[in-house]
């Protein structure tokens, strides 16, 4: 019957958004990590990160080391930060984090939240690197950025999209 | 159904929709009813996989991701069982590429599972009958619609009359 049909073809596209996103959220679930996979927007890490690095997060340490390159987010700001650990202070309850980028002249004090002296390795971190891809990511940063490669990008999917079948 | 329209000669996806799409009236020509328990099964299945996704979507968003982490946990686990099964049902040999269930007015259960191969014009058919016996055909497409690509229904319904008939004369 015709519904059956319409619903099927439906449950396709339906398919290919929830099947990404629920494997990205397994992704989550095992690193405990809200994005576990980043792109590098910024330069501050170089010559370590370039823009457009692929970095992949592990937010099941307990504790961070000095050196560890970690992924901290701000209160207030959703812009997720790639630097490195540069002090750190602990005892048997929690661990705090002073963060520098690597091209940065100074450390991370001016850009924490206001009266914020340091990051709680608990609650502000979204993970620890633990390996990368060069450059793949440098889509995404086209994407948002360029508006001719994204408006580009989408005529490509909707002519290709007319074009083919099953 | 399709009476009035025309499919796409160059297309063998186009070909073979358009035949699967009219076996109900080729079967129901042979006096079979068309049964939908599976596909209304896999539909059920996979509409429940998107709700399950949608409302996690919704539900993260509104409340973050440590928060709803639990609740993450159970719907993937849940999303991944349920896909399994709905694996189960599209692709193992069983179930794989079942486009019509039917039972005649005897309940004998007849399933057709359809396919092609991408650069032949040929229109493969299984059909497994309720003894179990498999009958293995090839129907060209050539022979199923005429030069201007209108679709031959009563072809279809000899050529599957004509399998199923040798089917019936070896076990007399």
């Amino acid at each position: 019957m015709k519904v059956r049909q319409q619903l099927v073809q439906f449950l396709n596209l339906a398919y290919v958004l929830s099947s990404a996103f629920m494997v990205w959220k397994a992704l989550s679930v095992v690193t405990n990590s809200h994005s576990p996979i980043v792109v590098v927007l910024s330069g501050s890490m170089e010559p370590a990160f370039q823009r457009g690095d692929i970095l992949f997060l592990w937010n099941r340490d307990q504790q961070a080391h000095v050196g560890d390159i970690v992924v901290y987010e701000i209160q207030g700001k959703s812009i997720p930060i790639v630097h490195r650990v540069l002090r750190e202070h602990h005892n048997n309850e929690k661990q705090l984090l002073l963060t520098k980028g690597d091209n940065n002249a100074v450390d991370d004090l001016g850009l924490y939240a206001k009266k914020q002296g340091y990051l709680n390795q608990a609650t502000d971190l979204v993970g620890t690197v633990k390996g990368y891809l060069p450059k793949v990511g440098y889509v995404t940063i086209l994407l948002t950025e360029n508006i001719y490669f994204r408006y580009g990008i989408l005529g490509i999917m909707g002519i290709s999209s007319l074009l083919t079948q099953e | 159904m399709s009476a009035l329209k025309r499919t796409n000669l160059n297309s063998v996806v186009q070909l073979r929709t358009t035949v699967d799409d009219n076996l109900n009236t080729s079967l129901s020509a042979l006096g079979y009813n068309e049964s939908f328990t599976l596909i209304d099964t896999k539909i059920a299945l996979g509409y429940s996989t998107a709700i399950i996704a949608g409302g996690l979507y919704f539900y993260d968003k509104k409340y973050g991701f440590d928060e709803t982490f639990n609740l993450t946990v159970v719907a993937v686990l849940a999303y991944f069982a349920i896909s399994g099964i709905l694996w189960y049902y599209t692709s193992t040999p069983q179930y794989k590429n079942v486009k019509y269930v039917g039972f005649n007015d005897k309940k004998e259960k007849i399933t057709i599972a359809t396919w092609t191969s991408k650069f032949e014009p040929v229109y493969y058919v299984q059909i497994t009958t309720s003894e179990g016996q498999r009958i293995d055909a090839q129907f060209e497409f050539m022979k199923l619609f005429d030069g201007m690509g209108y679709y031959k229904e009563e072809q279809l319904t000899k050529l599957i009359k004509a399998e199923l008939e040798k089917v019936n004369k070896k076990s007399i």
